[in-house]
């Protein structure tokens, strides 16, 4: 029986014998082969598969399917869950540890005040690139840093206004009295 | 799409999609697990469904399926027999003498008329590959086939041309 067309296609022999059971094992993964890539020859299969050809599973395959989607999105979740968890853990510890801070050159202290001493220009050397915990350190240590110095620029607006208690009552605005 | 659609999808279409499974594995239990792993791959790639063709998609799932199975069997095999073939040899302990290596015209005119007379799909795929030396990329778009499948074809067109040959000279040699 010729299983192909000269154009590589199905012959209806070949579609109708795999609907029968009658191929070898090497014939039936050679029209599988060419079922895994042909659209016409897949329609033409699909289209001889009709109620009458079906066959029912002993076990019904929805029930074991559904189960596995479960069991999958379950394991995909909890890994999700788990490696933000033991990333979110190893940053706390490195950070606790002072890793960070170790790898940036430490900041002027900002408690040092007073008017800076006019120097020469110096030029700056150049720094080496930071690391991505050095950047993080860097920032939360400049965001630290303003908010200290907002704090202490309200403190002193606080400390320089005048107390309230000493402040003489402020006189009513004159008004001009009636000539009888 | 929601588990909900997908489980009524299943249900719909399991018939079918264990119907193909074992008209290409011919065994139950085998057919129903590759149906199994049928749906799991169509819920993985639900979204890449065009809609309303579901039938055939999942059916070209499914003989994806089947075909990986037999193609995995056929390989365990042929690797078995190739074991045995090399056990065979090693036995006999000689090596032909380099004459005897050599293709004379006659060996080539032999083999290209092996190639010439082997079958669909085989065909086609030998003869642009052994006889007009056309690489499987090349083939692969005169045919239309994918590469994996033309390499699989050249792979078993090269098996099936060395049996036609051994049987020829066997044939020959055994009066």
């Amino acid at each position: 029986m010729e299983l192909f067309h000269e154009n590589g296609c199905l012959t209806d022999a070949a579609l109708r014998a795999v609907i029968d059971g009658t191929l070898d094992e090497m014939a039936r993964l050679e029209v599988c082969e060419h079922l895994s890539f042909c659209d016409a020859c897949l329609l033409r299969y699909t289209a001889l598969l009709d109620d009458e050809v079906l066959l029912t599973p002993e076990e019904p395959v929805a029930p074991g399917v559904i189960q596995r989607i479960r069991e999958k999105t379950m394991r995909v979740l909890v890994n999700r869950y788990t490696r933000a968890a033991a990333v979110a853990v190893l940053a706390m510890a490195l950070w606790s540890t002072g890793v960070f801070s170790s790898l940036v050159p430490k900041l002027p202290d900002p408690g040092q005040s007073g008017p800076a001493p006019i120097e020469a220009p110096v030029e700056t050397p150049l720094r080496a690139p930071l690391t991505a915990g050095a950047r993080a350190n860097e920032f939360f240590r400049s965001a630290g840093d303003s908010i200290s110095a907002m704090l202490d620029g309200l403190a002193d607006r606080f400390a320089s206004a005048p107390a309230p208690a000493s402040e003489p009552a402020p006189e009513p605005a004159s008004v001009p009295q009636p000539t009888e | 799409m929601k588990q909900e659609e997908f489980a009524r999808l299943v249900q719909q279409y399991e018939r079918l999609v264990y119907t193909i499974c074992y008209q290409f594995v011919k065994d139950p239990q085998l057919a129903e697990d590759l149906a199994q792993e049928t749906f799991l791959s169509a819920y993985t790639h639900r979204d890449d469904c065009p809609p309303g063709s579901y039938k055939p998609w999942l059916a070209r799932i499914a003989a994806n399926k089947a075909k990986d199975y037999l193609k995995s069997a056929y390989r365990r095999r042929v690797s078995a027999s190739q074991d045995d073939t090399l056990d065979a040899l090693a036995n006999t302990g000689a090596e032909p003498p380099p004459e005897e290596l050599a293709v004379t015209r006659d060996e080539a005119a032999r083999a290209k008329a092996a190639i010439l007379a082997l079958k669909e799909p085989y065909h086609q795929a030998a003869v642009l590959f052994f006889l007009e030396e056309k690489d499987i990329g090349e083939i692969a778009a005169a045919l239309h086939r994918p590469p994996k499948t033309v390499h699989t074809q050249i792979y078993r067109a090269r098996m099936l041309l060395r049996d036609a040959l051994k049987g020829e000279t066997t044939h020959g040699a055994v009066p």
